[in-house]
């Protein structure tokens, strides 16, 4: 008979991008034995192939004119940044060097206008630019068609690559498990409670499995029954050689954007395309962001172009994300569907999901992030539920040849 | 950017030998070629001519290797050949649009047929010292001599693997530079042994041995398993330190030795540039012998995407007369499937090119062996040796990375800079998969490479934003 | 070879003579010579100056490939000087760092 290499642990989370490293963080400094489950290495999908935006207002903010919910996760995740680099002893390049968001248009104008004087009776630090005061805001932009806008100073930028890499060193520094190249097959939940994950490389008994897949989410809601409705949503991107730092601010309003890093580099992009998982990037793009980004940005003439990338974001119809944990089975939790802002809600996401399942003082509410409200009026909890593999006979297998 | 599907029968991408060949072949047979090429002249690397308005001076001889590659350029340049110099190719998309810029401008050429020949780069090692001014590449001093006519240094010391390190010490004598030693990582024991299988390729061995006998007249030491240490100087080479080496080219600690010299030519073989042919999506397999990642082909050179071809030094790093057997025979290849050379004369023609690439394997087995790339090389750099040119990373940067969990380069590079300057990780992916591969206990093929993407290299944001004819 | 210049002489008909300017100082070089080895001859082997660490860089692969060798020419930074090639009275400055952004075009 096969043994099989069995551990255990408190919570399992599959995937290591930022979402995962950031729940394992804090779940770890709840008291809780972590192990982290990720196929690849940590960080190497959508969370390593983002621009690195942390913004309180934007373009967001005017599906949400009265800062709600995703506002305070992402406060809670902009505060968690602002001392994690020092905590971990990790540079996470995190930068508050305010936004600008612009309109072109009329229409746009006015929901930008109907957001700020939201986000002002809320009490976040937002003025109001017109357009002469936008230029002289951001020297960089360039737009003879620009009508005004809001300057946040609260909106930042962030390496992206290395706030990855501090949540993982920090989670296990405070004792949580990497299992890296390994891949989930199967997760246990008989009699309605999830109890163990099968992976390549041997299972773990664990009370809790949080669903951190990303743009894989649905593959593994569908271990244990659950349709999620998060896909992938390419966006690409075209960086080009560092150059001395001319772009002050985080400048929002019209694609390709571009932000430059502390390095020097500029990020320029992005897409959101419905490709599959098509990672590659386009000959169509890279000349669109190029055509694109010039007129606004003037200064980039005469920069090399040295790297490109794409990334798989996880969408949801809303763009909101569903943080929640689940009733059936027991013990899963949903951490999923962070859409275009996934660095904005991780250090959020981390605290939520640390609440939820150590049950700790609630500081961020889960109710805006319910998967139910994708369900329509019944309220049910799953969608549509996908029959899963019949668990208990493998399950007691391998209780018996465990040691 | 704009191109017209399958509007070019035959894109050949690099002009040096492998490309030149492939061209002139595939041409001779009536197939219209486009040839691609980053310089402004045809020869790529071996072929490197002397710039317009340069010639040979009255009682001087050319290189051998610069009359041959005039040769084939005029060949090429009277033929049915669209030349686009100047021109990078940057990318390669649905199996064969190929991405080429200027300055100016960006254009997308569809091809029936592809040929990649963009050869090889020396083997980037990183030692103490590797970046300071006055320590350059053999490939960098060879041309800085054959096409310009300028020394690199007076007193120079030549450290590295290989027949080519014999070359740049005759050029450098030639020149009236002081050549303090030649330090060859093999041991080159018992050459006799070799004797019977060089037979067939005597004018190697005569060349060999004429080189050999000009550094002994000049009384230039060749010292064989001794490594290049270090060099010294703070703003430009003022000295080099050399010790012995292990049969694997790892230093033996206490056997050093110093030298004065304000140069420090550094030639550790090559290896392949295989960007664009990754981005094409062609599988490559790992081969130690040949300088690492090399591409899979069937017998006529063709990769694993149908209609791309890759000969030369950028499939695997067998030299120029390789080079050139393998542009012919993708040649004759492409003209087959463009169906201009068909039946008995296409296989007659391609068995000769097979026999003569045969032939010359039997050298190139011996040449590899001769001087077996030793691993240990990757063990000069210390940890504050820098890894990563571009972005100034040193190796403990890397080695923190591969404690951290990362095991791949990839993952290395995410949390380090290395590999995201503007070299685009060539001066050093190989020593960081080397690295990796010793911090792990992993192998090196599992270290990885840089994931392909485009452009394979830095390319104007004007010209990426300008359609280009 | 007299003095600095490094060039092998005898080994090829220049072509010719001209000046380059070098940080502000007339520098000798021939038609046909990349700025590169107009340098080396000159035994000017530091051809810029790294960003993070100050620490100097020049010629190394000689190919195009390193990216080493980047001099800022008649005010455009990151020109690979070994790519270049020499025109009278072409300005070339030793690049400090990543260099100023230059003149938009």
């Amino acid at each position: 008979m096969q043994t099989v290499k069995l551990e255990s642990s408190d919570v399992v989370v599959i995937g290591g991008g930022v979402i995962g490293c950031a729940i394992a963080y804090h779940l770890a400094g709840a008291g809780k034995r972590v192990t982290v489950v990720e196929r690849r290495g940590v960080g190497q999908e959508a969370s390593g192939a983002n621009v690195g935006l942390v913004t309180l207002f934007s373009g967001h903010s005017l599906e949400e004119p009265d800062p709600g919910p995703v506002y305070e996760l992402t406060r809670a995740s902009a505060d968690a940044y602002a001392t994690l680099g020092d905590e971990v002893g990790v540079d996470i390049e995190y930068e508050r060097c305010g936004g600008v968001v612009f309109a072109e248009t009329e229409d746009r104008l006015a929901s930008i206008r109907r957001a700020y004087e939201g986000y002002q009776r809320h009490g976040v630090p937002v003025s109001w630019l017109d357009a002469p005061a936008v230029r002289e805001c951001e020297p960089a932009f360039s737009s003879d068609r620009v009508l005004g806008g809001v300057f946040c100073p609260l909106n930042g930028q962030i390496n992206p690559l290395m706030l990855c890499r501090a949540y993982a060193l920090g989670a296990r520094r405070r004792g949580a498990r990497f299992v890296l190249g390994v891949a989930v097959q199967e997760i246990y939940h008989a009699n309605g409670r999830v109890s163990a994950v099968r992976t390549s490389d041997g299972a773990i008994r664990c009370e809790h499995v949080v669903n951190a897949a990303g743009a894989w989410a649905a593959e593994v809601g569908a271990m244990v029954g659950i349709d999620l409705p998060v896909v992938p949503a390419r966006g690409q991107i075209i960086l080009t050689e560092p150059v001395p730092r001319f772009i002050r601010h985080v400048v929002s309003g019209a694609e390709p954007s571009a932000r430059q890093t502390r390095r020097g580099n500029v990020i320029i992009g992005s897409t959101v395309e419905n490709a599959g998982f098509d990672k590659r990037v386009t000959t169509d793009t890279i000349a669109e962001f190029a055509a694109g980004v010039l007129p606004h940005f003037p200064r980039l003439r005469g920069l090399n172009v040295i790297r490109s990338w794409a990334g798989l974001r996880p969408a949801t119809p809303d763009h909101k994300p569903i943080i929640e944990l689940a009733d059936d089975p027991e013990g899963f939790c949903l951490a999923v569907g962070h859409s275009r802002r996934g660095i904005c809600y991780a250090g959020g996401t981390g605290q939520l999901v640390t609440d939820l399942i150590a049950g700790g003082a609630r500081s961020l509410s889960p109710e805006a992030f319910r998967l139910s409200r994708f369900a329509g009026a019944s309220g049910r909890w799953n969608a549509q539920p996908i029959a899963s593999a019949p668990a208990d006979r493998r399950e007691s297998t391998l209780m018996e040849d465990a040691e | 950017m704009s191109g017209v599907p399958g509007s070019d029968e035959c894109v050949v991408v690099g002009g040096g030998p492998a490309g030149l060949a492939a061209a002139r072949t595939a041409a001779r047979h009536g197939v219209h070629v486009t040839l691609v090429d980053e310089n402004a002249e045809l020869g790529g690397q071996y072929y490197r001519q002397m710039p317009a308005g340069f010639s040979a001076a009255p009682g001087s001889a050319l290189g051998r290797e610069t009359i041959e590659g005039r040769r084939l350029i005029e060949e090429v340049r009277g033929a049915d050949v669209e030349l686009r110099l100047e021109t990078v190719a940057w990318g390669i998309f649905d199996e064969r649009t190929v991405a080429v810029a200027t300055r100016e401008a960006s254009s997308l050429i569809s091809a029936r047929t592809l040929v990649l020949a963009p050869g090889a780069i020396d083997r980037p090692v990183p030692f103490p010292g590797w970046t300071t001014p006055g320590v350059l590449t053999a490939g960098g001093a060879q041309n800085l001599m054959k096409a310009y006519g300028v020394l690199p240094g007076r007193r120079v010391i030549i450290a590295g693997s290989g027949p080519l390190l014999f070359v740049v010490a005759h050029y450098l004598l030639q020149g009236g530079a002081k050549v303090v030693a030649i330090c060859e990582a093999s041991p080159m024991r018992q050459l006799w042994r070799y004797a019977p299988r060089m037979l067939p390729h005597l004018d190697f061995v005569q060349q060999g041995y004429r080189y050999r006998q000009e550094i002994k007249d000049a009384g230039v030491p060749f010292l064989t398993g001794h490594v290049i240490r270090r060099a010294l100087g703070a703003t430009q080479v003022t000295g080099a330190v050399i010790s012995r080496c292990d049969d694997d080219w790892s230093p033996i600690e206490g056997t050093e030795e110093s030298f004065d010299v304000d140069a420090i030519v550094v030639g550790y073989g090559f290896v392949s540039s295989v960007e664009l042919a990754r981005l094409a999506g062609c599988q490559h397999a790992w081969d130690a012998d040949l300088g690492g990642w090399t591409a899979v082909r069937n017998r006529d050179l063709e990769s694993t995407v149908p209609g791309v071809f890759i000969a030369g030094d950028g499939a695997g790093v067998a030299g120029s007369a390789v080079a050139l057997e393998e542009g012919h025979l993708a040649g004759l290849a492409v003209a087959g499937r463009a169906g201009r050379l068909t039946g008995r004369a296409y296989s007659r023609e391609i068995s000769r090119a097979r026999g003569r690439l045969l032939h010359l394997a039997g050298f190139r087995r011996v040449m590899d062996q001769l001087f077996r790339f030793g691993p240990g090389i990757y063990t000069l750099a210390d940890g504050e040796t820098t890894l990563c040119r571009c972005e100034e990373v040193p190796v403990m940067d890397a080695l923190q990375a591969t404690r951290e969990g990362a095991v791949e380069v990839n993952e290395v590079k995410a949390w380090t800079r290395i590999g995201m300057g503007r070299c685009q990780g060539r001066m050093c992916g190989p020593a960081l998969a080397h690295l990796i591969a010793r911090a792990t206990g992993h192998s090196v093929a599992d270290a990885g490479v840089f994931t392909p993407r485009p452009p394979v290299k830095p390319v104007a944001l004007e010209a990426l934003a300008r359609e280009g004819a | 070879m007299s003095g600095d210049d490094l060039r092998m002489t005898g080994a090829a008909q220049r072509g010719p003579a001209l000046a380059i300017v070098v940080d502000g100082v007339p520098v000798t070089a021939y038609g046909g010579e990349s700025i590169a080895a107009a340098l080396m001859a000159a035994g000017q082997p530091v051809m810029r100056w790294t960003a993070h660490a100050g620490q100097p860089r020049g010629y190394f692969c000689g190919m195009g490939v390193c990216q080493d060798c980047l001099v800022t020419v008649d005010d455009h930074p990151n020109v690979r000087a070994c790519m270049t090639p020499v025109r009278e009275g072409l300005r070339v400055a030793t690049q400090q760092g990543l260099g100023d952004l230059g003149v938009s075009r």
